[in-house]
């Protein structure tokens, strides 16, 4: 019973400490039953009662630990769930739109709903294992432990409270990192199949995917780079100098990729345009240039915008 | 047992907690082991309890104002607590600090009706 109660106490504790906690729970436990009973072959019920003087494994094994052990702390548990949410809620929109876009063998809605729910499954458990592990990892190699307050504390250690042009929307950053998870799943997964359907099941593809590809690694960095800005801003709640010089640059890259993309001649591909439709493939083909470069136009007055806003407030910030 | 009772309770063990140490380094001139303390500190009024007083012991021997040695005794090994050099000088300090705390507790308690 004493070895059982040892090894029920001792799993709750840190390996590094294991042994010799348990070497000296066990000397305490014999001295409790020589003191009492001497020195002899105990009965089972006085071994209980030596058990019970020292009481529940649990709370023995608390008492001897200097912190609780935990896999993700109180200094970072708060941002592991903010991240988690965002990502689940990215990845479950982002994969039953990619599944809808990319059924094509299915044959009732019922096995379109258990590929859904299937995808979104596998990557919601992907995303659960390397989000948790990237924080245990973080855990383990910066505790976070608190600081020791002193009765000599610094008037330094008091945070500044953010101006208002360094305050940020918080609604404003998941929503955008919602997106952000979005578009990933959606560009890295239903990109080939986006295409405009015809009558008498003509599928005209809109992207030339061998020219694309080479941009895929380039809108990944930038999109993930953003959403790594957004959950850094996340835990910091204001914009600092850096982070708005970061912003610009992302900002730029992000133009600049798009405005590759639509300048890249044969990247929209609606050659097929003018076989099938023949006349109106010519005015249609028209009209979807005119959109594309009219969305990058509106793209690069959307962006210069926030790069305005964001100078504006470093000045702000400066002049302060 | 009454709310009231829990609560006496409660407090009575955190005011016990704050002179738990003290108390250990009072007895531990002579080297000791676990169980021999607890009977130390209860024959002088202070029962307490293992789980208790062992971490304690510990946490003081980790903060350098104990020393421990192994001893191997009738077949049993045991771990022996002394008083340190640091322990000396800090459980000096504390008596100071506990005798003028007496003297104020005194007052404020005189005033009470």
């Amino acid at each position: 019973m004493i070895n059982d109660y040892l090894y029920t106490i001792g799993k709750y504790i840190s390996p590094a400490q294991r042994d010799e906690v348990l070497r000296e729970i066990e000397s305490n436990l014999f001295d409790f039953l020589e003191q009492n009973f001497g020195q002899k072959e105990y009965t089972e019920s006085e071994i209980e009662k030596a058990i019970r003087s020292m009481g529940h494994p649990k709370k023995v094994a608390e008492a001897y630990m200097e912190s609780p052990r935990c896999l993700i702390g109180p200094a970072y548990i708060d941002t592991y769930w903010l991240v988690m949410k965002i990502a689940l809620i990215g990845i479950a929109i982002g994969l039953t739109i990619t599944n809808i876009l990319t059924i094509s063998d299915a044959k009732d809605g019922i096995q379109i709903f258990v590929q859904v729910i299937a995808s979104v499954w596998n990557a919601s458990l992907s995303a659960i294992g390397s989000i948790t592990l990237i924080f245990a990892l973080i855990q383990h190699f910066s505790p976070g432990e608190q600081e020791t307050i002193t009765k000599d504390w610094s008037l330094e250690s008091i945070e500044k409270a953010p101006e208002t042009h360094q305050k940020v929307s918080i609604l404003e950053l998941i929503i955008e990192s919602i997106f952000i998870c979005l578009f990933l799943i959606l560009i890295n997964q239903a990109a080939p199949t986006l295409a405009i359907a015809f009558p008498e099941n003509n599928i005209i593809p809109i992207l030339d995917m061998t020219l694309f590809k080479p941009f895929l690694i380039w809108i990944n960095i930038t999109m993930i780079s953003n959403l790594t800005l957004n959950l850094y801003l996340l835990i910091k709640r204001r914009w600092q100098s850096f982070t708005r010089v970061i912003a610009i640059v992302i900002d730029i890259i992000s133009v600049g990729i798009f405005t590759k993309l639509i300048m890249t001649p044969g990247l929209w591909d609606f050659k097929t345009l003018d076989y099938i439709l023949k006349d109106d493939g010519v005015a249609l083909e028209t009209v979807l240039d005119l959109s594309l470069n009219l969305t990058l136009a509106v793209v690069v007055i959307i962006v210069a915008i926030d790069i305005f806003g964001h100078l504006r407030a470093m000045m702000k910030t400066k002049s302060k | 047992m009454s709310e009231t009772e829990k609560i006496v309770l409660n407090l009575q063990q955190e005011m016990k907690r704050g002179t738990l140490v003290l108390a250990v380094l009072t007895q531990t001139d002579e080297a000791q082991y676990g169980y021999s303390l607890i009977q130390a500190l209860t024959d002088m009024g202070m029962p307490i309890e293992q789980n208790t007083l062992y971490p304690l012991m510990r946490r003081l021997e980790k903060q350098g104002l104990l020393d421990s040695i192994w001893q191997v005794k009738e077949n049993r090994p045991r771990r022996y607590y002394k008083i340190s050099e640091l322990g000396r000088n800090v459980r000096a300090v504390l008596i100071e600090e506990w005798q003028t705390l007496e003297e104020t507790m005194s007052k404020l308690i005189g005033g009470v009706k």
